[in-house]
This record gives C-alpha cells, sequence and structure tokens, in this order.
C-alpha cells in the first residue's frame, strides 16, 4: 500500500513538473511538504479511489501522509 | 437508378415505385430494423398522405410510456395510391399533407416530440437541375431532423444516399471513393472521427457540419481534407430546423430573425413562432431557453459565436469550466483522435475534470505529455486531473459523442 501511495504522489508532482520524491514519511504534510493545492489533493483522492476504491476525504480533511494510511 | 445503398443492401427508385404500387399498409411509430426497409416504410406513409412518427430503437419504455406511443402499429390503406414514374413520385412526397412526428434525443434527461407539417420540413430544400448529381453520404439518425433533411434533400433531387451512420472510418473512406461522394452532412464528432485522412477527395463539393459546437481548427482540417468543397457549419435544432450557417463558427442573425432571438445572460433564447406544432415547450415570455451559451462577436450584436451548452459547464471548486473549451485545446494534439472532457463529483472540490482520449492508431501518450500539452494553453483549473485513455469515445444514437 505504501509503495502505490508513493507512486500515487509522485504521479501527480510529474503533472505538475515538479521532482519526484524517494520516500514518503507519515508526519509529511501534504500541503505543506508536499507542495499539493486543492486541485493536486483533488487529483490525489481521484487516484487513490480508482486504486482502492476509498474516498479518503469523505469524512473529513486529510492534511499529514499518515492520514492516509489511516483511512486505508 | 440507385436511391439507397447501405453495404450489400440497395434500393432503387423503380424498386420504391413496386413497392408503393403493391403495398396496402404501413407502419406506424416504426421502430426499424434497416435503412432500406424504414426509407420504404415512410414513402409509402408520404406518397398516401398519412401521418408518421419516425421512432429511433433507443427510445425506453418508459418514454413509449410517458409519450403515450403506440410503437409498431400496422396501419392499412385504403385506395392505395398507384404511381406511374419516378418523376410523379418525386412530385407526390414534394407535394404530401403528411405531418411528420420526430423525437429529440434524450441528452437533456427526456424525451420531447414534435410534429412537423412536411411543407415545414422541406422548405428549405434546394431542389434544382444542377443538384440532380450530388451523391449523399448519409451521416445522420434518419429518425432526427438532420437526417429527415438529409432524406429529403436527395430523394426530391433524385440522388442517391450512401449510408455511412456510424460506420468506420475505412467503411466512410471506401464509400466516399466508390460512389464519388459530392455531399456530406454529419456531427464534428463525424468529422474527428474521420480524420486525418491520408489524401484528400476531390469529389466532395459540399458539407455540412452541425448539431454539434464546432471549431475553427476542425473546420481548417476538414477543409485540406475535402479541397473542393465548399463549408456549411449550421445551428438548429429538432424543434426549429436550421436556423443559422456560417463557413466558419462564427454565426450572423438574420434580418428576418430580428425580434425573434435574444440573448439573456449569454444564453439564446428562440421565439415560439421558429418552433413546429408543439404543445411541449417551456417557454418564458413566448421564447424558449435553448441551453446554448454563446458570445457576441461585434458590437452590434449580430455576429455571435458558440461557446457552451448551459448545463455542460464544470463546476469545479467555484470556477466554471467549458468543456469545450478544454476539448478544442486537446484535439489539437497530432496524436489524438477524438476526446470527452466531463466532470466527476469530488469532495474537495465539488467536481474534478476528468477526460477520455482516443488516439489515432500506433500513437502513444502518456497522462504526464496530455498536462505538458495543455500547460499554459488553459488555466491550471481547466486541466483534466484523471486522463484515461480509451479504444473508441462512445457514440450516442445521433452520432454525437455522450455526456456524462
Amino acid at each position: 500500500m505504501h509503495k502505490k501511495i508513493l507512486y500515487i504522489v509522485n504521479s501527480i508532482k510529474e503533472n505538475k513538473f515538479e521532482e519526484t520524491v524517494l520516500e514518503l514519511k507519515p508526519e509529511q504534510k501534504l500541503r505543506e511538504d508536499l507542495n499539493f493545492d486543492s486541485f493536486d489533493l483533488a487529483e490525489l483522492t481521484v487516484k487513490i479511489e480508482e486504486e482502492f476504491g476509498i474516498d479518503i476525504f469523505e469524512d473529513g480533511m486529510v492534511n499529514s501522509v499518515n492520514d492516509i494510511y489511516s483511512k486505508l | 437508378m440507385f436511391f439507397l445503398i447501405d453495404q450489400s443492401v440497395s434500393l432503387s427508385y423503380e424498386e420504391i415505385l413496386h413497392n408503393i404500387n403493391n403495398s396496402r399498409s404501413f407502419i406506424d411509430c416504426y421502430i426499424y430494423p434497416d435503412l432500406k426497409s424504414f426509407f420504404q416504410n415512410w414513402i409509402l406513409a408520404l406518397v398516401n398522405q398519412k401521418n408518421i412518427s419516425l421512432m429511433d430503437s433507443d427510445l425506453s419504455e418508459k418514454e413509449i410510456v410517458s409519450n403515450n406511443l403506440e410503437v409498431n402499429q400496422l396501419i392499412e390503406i385504403k385506395d392505395t395510391k398507384k404511381i406511374n414514374s419516378i418523376d410523379e413520385l418525386i412530385d407526390v412526397i414534394r407535394n404530401s399533407n403528411s405531418e411528420i412526428t420526430l423525437f429529440t434525443s434524450g441528452t437533456t434527461g427526456f424525451t420531447r416530440k414534435f410534429t412537423h407539417p412536411l411543407k415545414n420540413l422541406i422548405r428549405k430544400i434546394n431542389i434544382s437541375e444542377e443538384r440532380t448529381q450530388d451523391v449523399w453520404g448519409f451521416a445522420f439518425n434518419p429518425t432526427h431532423v438532420a437526417g429527415v433533411q438529409v432524406f429529403f434533400q436527395a430523394i426530391l433531387n433524385q440522388n442517391l444516399l450512401v449510408n455511412v451512420f456510424m460506420k468506420s472510418k475505412d467503411i466512410v473512406v471506401n464509400a466516399i471513393k466508390e460512389h464519388q461522394i459530392t455531399n456530406l452532412s454529419s456531427t464534428p464528432t463525424f468529422y474527428r472521427l474521420l480524420l486525418p485522412l491520408s489524401h484528400s477527395f476531390d469529389s466532395v463539393k459540399k458539407i455540412t457540419i452541425g448539431g454539434e459546437k464546432s471549431d475553427n481548427h476542425l473546420i481548417s482540417e476538414v477543409e485540406k481534407a475535402f479541397p473542393n468543397a465548399r463549408i456549411n457549419n449550421v445551428y438548429g435544432s429538432t424543434e426549429t430546423g436550421p436556423l443559422f450557417s456560417s463557413q466558419n463558427d462564427e454565426f450572423v442573425v438574420l434580418d428576418k430573425h430580428i425580434g425573434l432571438i435574444k440573448v439573456v445572460e449569454n444564453e439564446l433564447y428562440i421565439h415560439k413562432n421558429l418552433f413546429g406544432k408543439t404543445t411541449q415547450l417551456n417557454l418564458i415570455d413566448d421564447f424558449y431557453p435553448t441551453g446554448d451559451l454563446i458570445e457576441w462577436t461585434d458590437d452590434l450584436q449580430r455576429r455571435f459565436r458558440f461557446t457552451s451548452r448551459k448545463n455542460e459547464l464544470i463546476n469545479v471548486g467555484g470556477y466554471k469550466v467549458n468543456r469545450y473549451e478544454v476539448e478544442d485545446e486537446l484535439v489539437q494534439h497530432l496524436k489524438i483522435r477524438n476526446v470527452r472532457v466531463f466532470g466527476k463529483p469530488n469532495t474537495i472540490l465539488g467536481n474534478v475534470i476528468c477526460c477520455e482520449i482516443e488516439l489515432l492508431p500506433d500513437s502513444e501518450l502518456k497522462e504526464e505529455d496530455v498536462r505538458f500539452f495543455l500547460n499554459g494553453k488553459i488555466q491550471n483549473f481547466k486541466i483534466p486531473r484523471k486522463i484515461t485513455f480509451v479504444e473508441k469515445i462512445e457514440l450516442t444514437r445521433t452520432g454525437k459523442k455522450k455526456i456524462v
């Protein structure tokens, strides 16, 4: 699961022509550390939902990498 | 002399005469199995001054019930009309008092029916000596108003119709070559799926584009493929028939339409007098709101361009996205044959822009290539966040792209 999330995060970064990351740390903030804006977060939800069938933002905000892990 | 060629099936004018002189009944509300029997049945009704409803096979049980329709009714004709020559046949069709009922396609969520006296439907048909050599590629659904117009244009000039509706590119290309098609009339989607062509076709003299929003890029590509063709971009509907036409994507309000069309909050409104006989229109002060959004391109408010459909703007985090604008950019990519842009409900933004892409044969593209292509061309919020590559973009029964 962690690998898949890393892949999805990097695909979003590639789409914005940003450098990819080698690994994700649970405490990393999606907005501050990964530089995701609301459109990137929307892309993240769509891609995670496609992969895992779960809408991670359905019941509230997701702020960190760890929040994603715990929703899944 | 042939009237119709539908791959291995053909129908000659002589066979139509024979059928008329030997049939005693026709079918109303006919859900047609094939074009040949559909046309024969229809012509029989017209010649005998009978009203007829033209139905498409995609009407659901629910739509049939809600419109009080009784499908496939066999109607006996007493004193059937006998016809001696093809010229007489054409004359009788032209002067028929039949009323024809058509149904709008269901993209707005429900089907409406419209009844037109035949004389209204053929008002704009051009019948002349110079049209007698025309060969039509039949590229519309025969139960919809555009298909009806092509049918009359062809038969009243004793032309040949070659069926290419919903056919593959190879079949269309072969039909143009083999039958030296001179006239093509279809939706922008039809031309997008046909292009690019490996060589140009000189036989085609006239091209009509209508039924969906077109764009100048497509028009210029069509010009290249058919260098001898005069191109006409038309706007109309099942209800009104053709209203505006132009050589590019800019339309002009005609003098005769002044007072009969108006624009409210960028939306085109059409006066009820321009409609067929119907009771099912939701009018506002005698005007029908079309749902088509326009922008004026001159200060006098006589020239305009269609921008989108009212209900097709996608709300993304408070920004309105016109899916056509995104599609227009994408179809300019050399590897892309056709695209469909739509909104998908999303918890963060309300909607997220998605697109399906059909590539040209032997082409490869990745999601990031598409994003790179769009970057800087359109604003960031308009860029699709979910890109799927599909074998084929699904089309509706009118040959238009399905709207999700």
